[in-house]
């Protein structure tokens, strides 16, 4: 500052017994003496502002700094990327424009109010008022995209996952069970009931299901959505409990986790690690189908061998006899059941297959909002939407400021409160500066 | 307040937001492009670098620093240094952040990337 115009002079007259009677010290007399409080060269506003930014400076360092050790200390390649949290770094790129021409339009309004020209800076004022809520909007509109896809800061509206592990098995079953709920109360009782018989009555006969995954994907109407809903739940989380129960090896315990966590969400998967497990899994399936057909012409074999029923012999040994026709009949029915279980997993395995990397997951293709497994994903939510969300906190400030300023006659007395009021909007421009590579591009 | 009221800065003002889009897309650039650098580390780095470029001029020309007199080493240096104290004071528990890993915090720290082929 190189003049000394504008500030508040420190300059207190002492009292003194004449000052009652001489005001001015400069009439000759010296009887007042003008003491100054040795101060900065500026306006107390803009040094209480520039100590308030100080504060702020601290805040949003101490936010980052806590940000950079979560994010730097998680294990390589943990991290969610953007496209994985469904953050769109051009919108990203897009909303640091927005506000850095806001920093220039107020900078606008502060060059016109100095000049008496109130009608300009307010215009200036009005254009930053509109570039500050349309950075608002941007990040609101971002904010949706992460709710629509059950990205929250926590539970229970989180649908994040660390981990494809029990836990999780166990939150995916729950929602499938919510969702047949659901549609049990969405749907009247004796269609449901149709449902679940003919469930029953097609894996009894060995065929599985009637519905295929080409009529599911085709067709429309409750009963279709009914009947891709329970194929899926049984094909997906159905089938993943059952193996996790019987199997021994760990390794494969965790496939079949993982290509469950796969097929519900499969953003945050290592696509040449699944397309191995896929490819193992395929493979089990289909020796497990191969194994339970020949398991089922033995059976029908023993049953065919079993002779009728003489009436003459005597009724112990026909007795024996029938119950062991129903003791094979029995088994027949329970492999006929297995098999129709083990042909939809192949269905579904071989639908996953083919769209390979593409494949879009049962949470964007239906909406079911089921649990994911994200690693890292909740500690990311909860930094992302603390770390954007006190930064649009301040936005909001600093716009309540301007509509406040509005009003005033916008001329020489008013630039030091625009100019303070700006300088607020640039150091929040500053911190969105920071946020923007740290959260959008690392 | 800058003085020099009566001269016209909007063409520098409008000059140094073109240089600052300009490098908003500079490092939004350097953050998609493929093999521009061998480690992502030194990525990283540069994008700060044009993050603290770009507020440079923030603080240099929109909050009118280039025209103020010497406080302004008063009220910024000791909270700068204090702030970026703070954040390389925090940059060892990232570095050694393993040394001290208990099973229990291991166990439950989300997963490296797969890597187990087995049948």
């Amino acid at each position: 500052m190189k003049s000394q115009t504008n500030h508040d002079s420190e300059a207190r007259p002492l009292p003194t017994q004449h000052s009652d009677h001489h005001d001015d010290a400069s009439a000759g007399h010296a009887h007042v003496v003008l003491t100054y409080q040795a101060s900065l060269p500026i306006s107390r506003g803009k040094l209480a502002l520039w100590l308030f930014l100080s504060t702020e400076i601290m805040f949003f360092a101490a936010l980052i700094g806590s940000y950079i050790v979560l994010r730097f200390g998680v294990p390589e390649g943990t991290w969610p990327t953007p496209d994985v949290v469904h953050l769109v770094e051009s919108v990203g790129a897009l909303n640091t424009c927005v506000l850095l021409l806001s920093s220039v339009t107020v900078v606008f309004a502060f060059e016109a109010a100095k000049q008496s020209r109130s009608q300009l800076a307010r215009r200036w004022l009005i254009v930053t008022l509109v570039l500050g809520f349309g950075f608002l909007g941007i990040k609101a509109w971002e904010y949706s995209g992460k709710f629509s896809h059950g990205i929250f800061p926590q539970r229970p509206r989180s649908l994040m996952y660390e981990r494809a592990d029990l836990n999780y098995l166990s939150a995916v079953k729950k929602r499938f069970a919510d969702l047949v709920g659901t549609q049990d109360k969405a749907a009247s009782d004796s269609q449901t009931n149709q449902v679940a018989e003919s469930d029953r009555q097609s894996f009894g006969k060995g065929s599985g299901p009637s519905f295929t995954l080409t009529n599911w994907e085709a067709s429309e109407g409750d009963k279709a959505s009914d009947d891709r809903l329970m194929f899926l739940r049984e094909a997906t989380v159905g089938w993943t409990e059952r193996r996790v129960g019987r199997v021994r090896n760990p390794y494969v315990q965790q496939e079949i986790l993982d290509l469950l966590a796969f097929m519900i969400y499969p953003e945050a998967a290592n696509w040449s690690y699944i397309e191995g497990c896929l490819k193992r899994e395929s493979l089990r399936v289909q020796e497990e189908i191969v194994s339970l057909a020949a398991q089922q012409e033995t059976l029908k074999e023993r049953l065919a061998a079993i002779p009728g029923i003489d009436s003459n012999e005597d009724q112990a040994a026909a007795l024996e006899q029938a119950k062991g026709k129903v003791a094979i009949e029995n088994e027949l029915a329970t492999v006929a059941l297995q098999l129709g279980q083990w042909n939809n997993r192949a269905k579904l395995l071989e639908e996953v297959s083919q769209a390979g990397k593409g494949w879009e997951g049962l949470n964007d293709r239906y909406h079911w909002g089921l649990p994911m497994v994200l690693p890292n994903g909740n500690t990311w939510a909860s930094t992302y939407f603390l770390l954007t969300g006190l930064h649009a906190i301040h936005v909001l400030a600093g716009l309540i400021a301007f509509v406040c300023l509005l009003p005033t006659s916008l001329g020489p007395t008013v630039a030091p409160w625009i100019e303070n009021m700006a300088l607020y909007w640039h150091f929040v421009d500053i911190v969105w500066i920071f946020l923007f590579p740290l959260l959008y591009l690392f | 307040m800058a003085d020099h009221a009566e001269v016209d800065r909007t063409p520098l003002f409008v000059g140094v937001f073109v240089i600052l889009v300009a490098l908003t897309l500079a490092s939004f650039w350097v953050a998609n492009a493929e093999n521009l650098f061998a480690l992502p580390q030194t990525k990283w780095q540069v994008m700060i670098g044009i993050s603290s470029a770009k507020a440079a001029l923030v603080v240099l020309f929109f909050m009118h620093f280039w025209w103020e007199h010497s406080w302004k080493y008063l009220l910024t240096i000791p909270t700068l240094l204090m702030a970026v104290v703070l954040v390389v004071a925090l940059i060892p528990d990232i570095l050694q952040r393993r040394e001290s890993y208990s099973d229990t915090r291991l166990n439950h720290s989300a997963a490296e990337e797969a890597s187990i082929t087995s049948k």
